[in-house]
């Protein structure tokens, strides 16, 4: 994506698509093979999803004025391999009956969350912003004009980059540095930020027991009880608005 | 995280007092008494002395004890490259106040340096205003854990970057490096306002006219780092805005 504008969205405005990212069509067709008991545990061959993403790529309630929440985060908060009535993000703003201005990006960590809440929030004015935050090992960075994310996996070994992603002190002051800037932000405009961490893998972050069988499409991501039990957690976490 | 990384430019220096501290070397400075003797003149640089006093933590600083203090976040014209203390645009700042100096610059930091060391002795030393002349936007840091410098500063200066590495892209793209300035300068503002302390921010290029003090030819002893003109800009900058 081009760095010309820093809220821009992975993904394209307006566009409509069945599968996403690592829940794509071949990655179901395997599972179906290999895991099928976990995808009939959560009735996927009954369901479909939509990807619906606004005019500004994000799979969202377009952002018009009034009042909305502002949710940031990674493919969990998109709603990855999730209808979208499921998402946390949807149930939370549902709850308070307020606007879902979701910018959940697939793959990124905090410093995508904090270029795109630097950018929307000052413009959007939401009645809350919501951050659930990736995984630490995740680091975007800008080269020539495109934002290009990476991680520890996806970081080329021998480069000297790539302990922005692996030693735990860079990442641990990038997290704070993001959510840092962010809280400022909010409190520029006096709007409550609040944020979690996804700090492992999202089963332990919401203490889903061992064996577990709820799961998204993609059987990576987080199933309709994961969803509803983080969406329970940020609207207790919220109380009123 | 360890709270070796809080300390100054490095802890081999700390609490000690010397002559030189790089770039302004021995050898610089005799090079430069050969080869360009008239500027070293000019600016008197013959009968000049500097030296540079760290405090317990490695910086060049009055100790780290729990008096009302002014605190200055930046780079090596933070520091104070090749000029002595009277005239280090910090020290002048903190005597006009009649207020502790400690001063956490540090040669060839950016703006990420400021932000760590910031949000480290912020809460704890707890100043009455913290001055930052943030540094250039082509400077990142990295923490190499196994290394002899532990953090590393790296820009597109560095002499180590290789073209073929990501690590040379994300330095070489200006993007970066603003985003990270604005990242870091936001989070250090909320710092200062979380502990009840006044923040004051510019960036060097606005307090200090660079062509200018090449143009005068008012350098520090390494003839890199702006000299007494240059610091004062600085300074009355500085008074200015924090008012």
């Amino acid at each position: 994506m081009k760095t010309g504008k820093r809220g821009t969205s992975i993904y394209a405005g307006n566009s409509i698509s069945s599968w996403l990212g690592i829940d794509s069509e071949e990655m179901y067709k395997r599972n179906r093979e290999i895991n099928s008991d976990l995808l009939e545990a959560n009735s996927w061959s009954l369901r479909s999803i939509e990807y619906k993403f606004n005019e500004e790529g994000f799979r969202s309630d377009v952002f018009s004025k009034g009042d909305g929440g502002l949710f940031l985060g990674c493919g969990v908060t998109l709603g990855i391999g999730m209808e979208r009535e499921y998402i946390w993000t949807k149930r939370v703003s549902d709850y308070f009956g307020i606007a879902e201005w979701n910018l959940g990006q697939h793959g990124v960590g905090a410093d995508t969350c904090c270029r795109l809440g630097l950018y929307w929030i000052r413009r959007l004015r939401p009645k809350v912003v919501v951050m659930l935050s990736p995984v630490w090992n995740r680091k975007e960075i800008a080269i020539k004009d495109q934002y290009t994310q990476y991680n520890s996996d996806t970081a080329p070994k021998t480069d000297t980059f790539r302990q922005l992603t692996t030693i735990r002190e860079n990442k641990e002051l990038n997290q704070i540095r993001n959510i840092l800037a962010l809280q400022h932000e909010c409190s520029r405009y006096n709007i409550p930020f609040y944020v979690r961490q996804l700090q492992s893998d999202w089963m332990t972050a919401i203490d889903m027991p061992v064996g577990n069988k709820d799961r998204s499409r993609d059987l990576e991501h987080p199933g309709v009880q994961g969803h509803l039990t983080i969406a329970t957690r940020f609207i207790r976490d919220i109380g009123r608005l | 995280m360890s709270d070796s990384y809080y300390t100054g430019i490095s802890a081999l220096y700390a609490q000690k007092s010397g002559e030189w501290i790089l770039p302004d070397d021995e050898h610089t400075y005799n090079r430069n008494m050969k080869i360009n003797r008239d500027l070293m003149l000019k600016n008197e640089w013959d009968k000049r002395k500097i030296t540079y006093h760290l405090n317990s933590e490695g910086f060049r600083s009055d100790g780290f004890n729990l008096d009302s203090g002014i605190m200055f976040l930046g780079c090596s014209f933070t520091f104070g490259i090749g000029i002595e203390d009277e005239h280090l645009w910090t020290k002048r700042i903190a005597n006009h106040y009649q207020m502790t100096h400690w001063n956490l610059g540090q040669p060839g930091s950016g703006s990420d340096t400021c932000f760590r060391l910031g949000y480290h002795w912020i809460p704890i030393l707890k100043p009455q205003i913290v001055v930052m002349m943030a540094p250039s936007t082509d400077r990142m840091e990295m923490i190499i854990p196994e290394s002899s410098e532990r953090v590393h500063y790296v820009g597109p200066w560095f002499p180590e970057l290789n073209p073929r590495d990501t690590y040379y892209d994300y330095a070489m793209t200006q993007e970066n490096g603003k985003l990270a300035r604005t990242k870091n300068i936001k989070a250090l503002r909320l710092i200062c306002a979380q502990n009840n302390v006044k923040f004051v921010v510019k960036a060097f290029d606005d307090v200090l006219d660079i062509p200018e003090y090449r143009k005068r030819q008012d350098l520090g002893r390494d003839l890199e780092h702006p000299g007494i003109w240059g610091h004062d800009q600085i300074y009355q900058a500085f008074i200015k805005a924090i008012g």
